[in-house]
């Protein structure tokens, strides 16, 4: 990706590519540590005792203030906790797998096929990008108790499909776009079928915005309450962020609880993207550049 | 090109076709014997807690299942599955105007009135029920919402030690909830905590002062029925009172701005904390339960304590203005006709009263007092005392009044009390338009 640097750089030159990039470095710390203060905020807090939360400030406890780990004890051994995570998992995975399925295919062909209508499919797809979600809540339920899917893993799947689908799309045609066009016209005239070129050569070329994709829809869907809370109906099939829910009371009070839930509730989409960071990394810049 | 077209679409229907296969294999299995009830409440926590207590002896009763849903996003959840057609049977609803809403569209079916077999009849719930309760929960001739949980909000929380310290004693009047008030200033102390921020701790002062202003007949009349307009003289008068509290601002914890950017829990904190910036709280009987978690080593009635809100006009005494849960029926089963014959029942109620955690105050007034714990005996005691109940006016009125057009006018004259007929006009503009 970076340029090679110059060979024989003259010496004052390189002085001030140095403060550069240290002013650049500087700003970049400066920024993310700022991002990171609601995180470590909310990591103090969930180690405190709820006690302490009402008395004074996370802040106030970084020096020698007391720490427990009974709030995660707490959150660990609500009820019905390993059913809620393994539903998660079994809500997001095919959750984002389906999304990514359907969108590949739908995105090289919007990108390289040429039939009638392309680009207004293509401006569809990006349309419905605006469309709120809570529109779709009551008419998607009313089809769903027609269907029998209300309550069940497949209308969950379903339905975060749907919503996913054209960002799905959008993202992947924008990267596909970039692919180069000759590659495809070579394994043509060495007689490759359509299905062979998509699968040996869009797919493995399109890794980095594939991954990045991935990792948003698996971080969104496993993210989700209201979609669970509408279309499951079910306690026995609520996801882990219901469980957590389920900790609060109504007037929502328990923050040292909350705390704890939502870093148990992290841990698994940080995992993700800690594996899949490489390709997250070169996926971001995806077709921002010309290749 | 035409053969490269057919072969995509072939291509699609690989992935469409595991997907059936996938869904044939995943379609959950048809329920088994009887049907449970789905209940669907804003509770978890401890007050989930409780509340399975009560429905595990309904299970231990009867045999029937239940199966209990809770979530703080009732308003929208509840809505959105009611429009797309799979409410749940039984949902319980704190908000009065919404079940306001759900009796005209037809969504909840009456428990008593004018029908041949009544859920429950206008005996039972006279035999269990305050005659408020009863005329609150009967809209168009019939009772629709069942109260299965109460609170006073007319209690005013404050430490024992800190009034002594200042040489002061509870107020029964607002002469003397003034001179405290003067006596905290003196030796540069904030009276009050008010969790503006949230909405309601401001309306529960307002509601609290105008119908010990105006009496009970006006305030339903202002609030139900919007007889009473918001620019009548008896609200600014109760504005005016509501000045004597948050004028100067030197009076609140935090000032104006502090008051609007602190939420109930962190003002009712203000006051319990070991250094408290304020000296009174008041708000709801509730908020026993969060001292209790909140400060593990303070002992109540010691070191926290609270009085009940003082009278203003004499005329009026110190009505209890009271906020509630209710029960609303959406399907008539002979399952949920059982559940809520025992949600009505003297045996819930004290079940519920008494639970180890997450115990309420019940309405049903067969519960014996000496079932409950001492702040929620003394709540209890109130509720059912001598004073008069009112329901909390916010919850009454149509939401875009109660929830916000009632809170920016409350909110506004906290941060400049002198524009307050500015504030009301507008006030009286969106009830004009909600009734």
């Amino acid at each position: 990706m970076s340029l090679a640097p110059p060979r024989m750089a003259p010496l004052l030159h390189r002085l001030a590519g140095m403060t550069r990039r240290g002013a650049v470095h500087a700003t970049l710390l400066l920024v993310g540590a700022v991002w990171l203060v609601p995180t470590l905020g909310l990591f103090v807090t969930s180690w405190r005792p709820s006690a302490d939360v009402a008395a004074s400030g996370w802040w106030t406890a970084l020096p020698g203030g007391t720490f427990t780990a009974g709030n995660y004890r707490e959150v660990l051994t609500v009820r019905g906790f390993e059913i809620s995570l393994l539903n998660s998992v079994l809500i997001a995975l095919p959750a984002t797998l389906l999304p990514i399925v359907f969108a590949a295919p739908a995105a090289y062909a919007l990108a390289w096929h040429r039939f009638r209508g392309r680009r207004f499919a293509f401006l569809a797809v990006v349309a419905l990008l605006v469309v709120p979600l809570q529109l779709t809540w009551v008419p998607i339920l009313k089809l769903f108790n027609l269907l029998g899917l209300t309550g069940s893993f497949v209308g969950i799947w379903l339905a975060h499909t749907a919503f996913g689908l054209p960002f799905a799309i959008f993202l992947l045609h924008d990267f596909m776009a970039e692919l180069p066009g000759a590659v495809f016209e070579s394994a043509r005239i060495d007689g490759a079928s359509e299905l062979r070129l998509f699968l040996t050569i869009v797919l493995p070329l399109s890794t980095p915005a594939l991954a990045s994709l991935a990792i948003f829809q698996f971080v969104w869907v496993w993210n989700d309450l209201i979609n669970a809370l509408i279309f499951l109906q079910d306690r026995g099939k609520y996801p882990l962020t219901a469980a957590i829910q389920g900790l609060l009371s109504s007037y929502g009070s328990e923050w040292h609880l909350l705390a704890a839930g939502s870093f148990v509730s992290m841990s698994v989409p940080l995992l993700v993207f800690v594996a899949l960071q490489r390709h997250f990394i070169r996926g971001l810049t995806a077709g921002a550049v010309k290749g | 090109m035409t053969q490269r077209k057919r072969r995509y679409s072939c291509r699609l229907n690989l992935p469409l076709l595991a997907l059936l296969a996938f869904w044939g294999s995943a379609l959950p299995p048809v329920a088994a014997g009887s049907e449970p009830v789905r209940i669907m409440a804003t509770w978890g926590g401890d007050e989930e807690a409780g509340f399975r207590e009560v429905l595990d002896a309904f299970t231990g009763n009867t045999g029937i299942r239940y199966e209990y849903d809770g979530s703080r996003n009732i308003d929208i959840l509840l809505k959105t599955r009611v429009y797309g057609g799979s409410p749940p049977d039984v949902a319980i609803l704190p908000q009065f105007g919404a079940i306001v809403e759900l009796v005209r569209q037809r969504a909840i079916l009456p428990l008593s009135g004018e029908r041949p077999d009544p859920i429950l009849t206008w005996d039972e719930l006279a035999r269990n029920y305050d005659r408020a309760f009863i005329d609150l929960g009967t809209i168009d001739g019939a009772f629709y919402a069942l109260p299965v949980k109460a609170n006073s909000k007319s209690v005013c929380w404050y430490r024992p030690p800190s009034f002594r310290a200042l040489g002061i004693e509870p107020p029964r009047t607002w002469q003397e909830l003034q001179a405290i008030a003067e006596a905290h200033l003196r030796r540069g102390k904030a009276p009050f905590a008010i969790g503006g921020a949230d909405g309601w701790p401001l309306t529960d002062w307002f509601e609290n002062i105008y119908v010990r202003v105006a009496g009970p007949a006006m305030y339903r009349k202002l609030f139900l029925t919007h007889e009473v307009k918001w620019t009548d003289a008896t609200v600014v008068e109760a504005m005016r009172r509501l000045g004597d509290v948050v004028w100067p601002e030197a009076k609140l914890a935090g000032g104006a701005e502090g008051t609007l950017s602190t939420g109930f829990i962190d003002a009712f904190n203000a006051v319990l904390r070991p250094r408290p910036a304020a000296g009174i709280y008041c708000g709801g009987g509730f908020m026993s339960a969060f001292a209790e978690q909140n400060f593990p080593a303070l002992q109540g009635q010691q070191d926290y304590a609270f009085f009940e809100f003082p009278s203003i006009d004499p005329r009026w005494g110190r009505p209890v203005v009271v906020g509630g849960d209710f029960a609303v029926v959406f399907n008539d089963r002979p399952a949920v006709r059982r559940l809520i014959g025992f949600l009505a029942g003297k045996e819930a109620s004290t079940i519920w009263a008494s639970a180890e955690r997450g115990a309420v105050v019940s309405p049903n007034r067969n519960v014996p007092l000496a079932v409950y714990r001492p702040f929620k005996r003394l709540e209890a005691q109130q509720l059912i005392g001598a004073g008069g109940l009112v329901f909390d006016g916010s919850d009454l009125a149509p939401s875009a009044v109660g929830r916000d057009a009632m809170v920016t006018a409350l909110q506004a004259f906290v941060e400049e009390p002198e524009r307050v007929r500015e504030y009301l006009r507008a006030l009286e503009g969106a009830a004009a338009r909600s009734y």
